[in-house]
């Protein structure tokens, strides 16, 4: 109901001051077929500052170094939150592998073409495109510092350090600290869902089209058992 | 005598040069970086007649548009360098010194991928809040959507084939050829906008140019001409609007859009630009690397009508509210470099051949870039996105 008054005002207000020249005008615009009828009565200077100034004066004080000290901080904190994906997935218990199957992915919204026609339908099935060399994807956790140590060795070892990791439960930023050169990403649920993964530690094999899930159980990897 | 004269005068010459420069972090020095005329050069209200929502909600509003700093973009060699702000964290080298994903063949590019981030800072909404209801402005807290850090896809190709390969399937000869299209649209839109002018400039020519009264007095001019040549020319921005966000795997003149974040390293400006196109497309939730869209659609343009049809199909419409919209917009965004020098807003796309290499600043940590999102809407009836 307010916004139907506010509505009216201004639509009242334009029709009287003759502004609907070309069914188009700007907020601050001056109209160039307009009448002057002179001045009746007092003339009041005006008093509110300046909405420009207003803007620029808080922006300024937005940009103090007492600011500027909070959002360095506060940028710490997101990173530091980023670098640590939380997960709850649970541990292999035994060692196994899917088989190679073709890897269908599922468009998220309408793909258009750009004549406006719908070349992918939302949730339709496409193959993805092809790998030409074997990548693999390792999926390791790291709520126990040595199991994770023991994953990541491990499985540099069997892919012959063709692999990426997706960790949990780890900030990446210590990884790449201790394992110079090799590639750590905090890990995410969408991921664990694109590629259907059950359970972790595992390897993701990519290959032309093909996909494979290779699963290992937890208790290889605690201490002692490596 | 010559020869040491002449190097003398090298010297001295790149002295002075080096002089004028004032390496300032965009975010301690935000009203001297950010072009802030710009929400008053844009913003335009018309008298069309609109309204949103049903029943109890029905409201009636104006057609109108305007445009907004939403965040900074940014690239940097070193990983986890937060040049917007000045707060590099320190992070391990060796991640930075990581070679990107060798091609097919085995070859490893020349250079090495850089680290990309986009800070979501809708300042004007922070500050002001309620205060500029009447825009409708973005609100929210400070919050870092796109880390390339870490993000697999960005570093290696193959698993952006396997996240987004919606767009990697629009690679071809045909479709490369729709990029001249994108391109010539590109630039007549940045004529339409007026963000043709010098690249950059510098800081008196900009304080200059922020002076709050030459922006009303442009305004102002803009006003008076308002006439059958404005209609024209907002009807002209908008066919070329269609046109670039129907060919929305192209970046304007800069290309394909990338999928990944491998760039040649000769030009870090025009490389940043398409490198935000990129990611703007994980942004829009084209891929499954982000968990939310940040950025959705709030712009109104038609794609292009399809062969045989007069009548050009429109996307979703937002004018009454923003909706999800899993490609690249590239029509509603604009970036404004802000370091290592302030240039003026370019569209997204513009300006392939550039003379920014020329204008890179030797020892700077990298390239930020303010973000400006515009929106067309029903003012007084848009349901305000916060």
């Amino acid at each position: 109901m307010i916004r139907i008054f506010l509505f009216l005002n201004l639509f009242l207000f334009l029709n009287a001051n003759e502004l609907n020249y070309n069914n188009s005008l700007r907020i601050e615009s001056v109209p160039s077929p307009y009448y002057d009828f002179g001045v009746c009565g007092k003339e009041y200077n005006i008093t509110e500052p300046d909405m420009y100034e207003i803007i620029m004066k808080g922006v300024q004080e937005y940009s103090s170094e007492e600011n500027i000290a909070k959002i360095k901080t506060e940028v710490r904190k997101i990173v530091a939150k980023k670098a640590v994906f939380i997960s709850n997935k649970k541990y292999c218990s035994n060692n196994y592998s899917t088989e190679w199957y073709n890897d269908y992915y599922k468009y998220p919204e309408n793909i258009y073409n750009p004549f406006g026609r719908i070349i992918h339908k939302k949730g339709e099935l496409a193959l993805t495109p092809s790998i030409p060399n074997e990548k693999n994807l390792c999926f390791v956790d790291g709520k126990n510092k040595v199991n994770l140590k023991n994953q990541i060795a491990y499985f540099k070892k069997i892919t012959n350090g063709n692999c990426i990791f997706s960790v949990s439960n780890s900030d990446v930023r210590n990884l790449w600290r201790d394992f110079p050169g090799t590639d750590f990403y905090p890990g995410s649920k969408k991921i664990f869902e694109r590629f259907d993964i059950q359970c972790v530690p595992s390897i993701l094999h990519m290959k032309g089209s093909k996909i494979q899930q290779e699963y290992f159980s937890i208790e290889q990897f605690k201490r002692g058992n490596l | 005598m010559k020869k040491i004269f002449f190097i003398i005068m090298v010297f001295f010459t790149i002295q002075l040069s080096a002089d004028k420069v004032e390496l300032k972090y965009p975010l301690t020095n935000v009203v001297e970086t950010t072009q802030w005329p710009l929400i008053m050069k844009e913003f335009e209200i018309t008298t069309k007649l609109g309204h949103c929502g049903t029943g109890m909600k029905y409201s009636l509003g104006l057609k109108a548009h305007m445009i907004e700093f939403v965040g900074y973009y940014e690239r940097s060699d070193k990983p986890l360098n937060f040049i917007f702000v000045g707060a590099s964290l320190d992070a391990n080298p060796v991640k930075a010194n990581t070679p990107y994903e060798s091609n097919d063949n085995g070859d490893t590019p020349k250079t090495q991928v850089t680290n990309s981030h986009f800070i979501k800072l809708p300042l004007l909404g922070m500050i002001f809040k309620k205060k500029l209801a009447f825009w409708c402005l973005q609100t929210g807290v400070i919050e870092i959507p796109y880390l390339s850090e870490f993000d697999m896809t960005y570093k290696h190709d193959y698993m952006g084939m396997k996240m987004i390969p919606q767009m990697v399937s629009m690679f071809s000869p045909d479709t490369l050829i729709s990029g001249v299209f994108d391109c010539a649209a590109t630039e007549t839109a940045a004529v339409l906008y007026g963000n043709t002018e010098a690249d950059n400039m510098s800081y008196n020519e900009f304080e200059k140019y922020s002076n709050k009264n030459s922006a009303m007095d442009k305004a102002s001019e803009n006003n008076n001409s308002m006439s059958r040549t404005d209609k024209i020319k907002h009807g002209t921005r908008d066919i070329v609007n269609g046109i670039r966000n129907s060919i929305y795997y192209v970046d304007g003149c800069n290309g394909f859009s990338p999928v990944g974040g491998y760039q040649d390293g000769n030009d870090p400006i025009v490389e940043g630009h398409n490198d935000f196109h990129g990611i703007s497309n994980i942004l829009q939730g084209a891929s499954l690397v982000t968990n939310n869209e940040v950025f959705k659609k709030q712009s109104n343009f038609s794609f292009l009508p399809p062969q045989g049809s007069n009548k050009a199909p429109s996307p979703v419409d937002t004018m009454c509210r923003p909706a999800k919209f899993a490609m690249p917009i590239p029509s509603q965004f604009g970036l404004q470099e802000v370091y290592p020098v302030i240039g003026k807003l370019k569209e997204m796309g513009q300006d392939g051949i550039s003379t920014s290499t020329a204008k890179n600043v030797p020892g700077s940590e990298g390239v930020v870039f303010a973000v400006w999102e515009r929106r067309d809407y029903f003012a007084f009836a848009y349901f305000c996105p916060n």
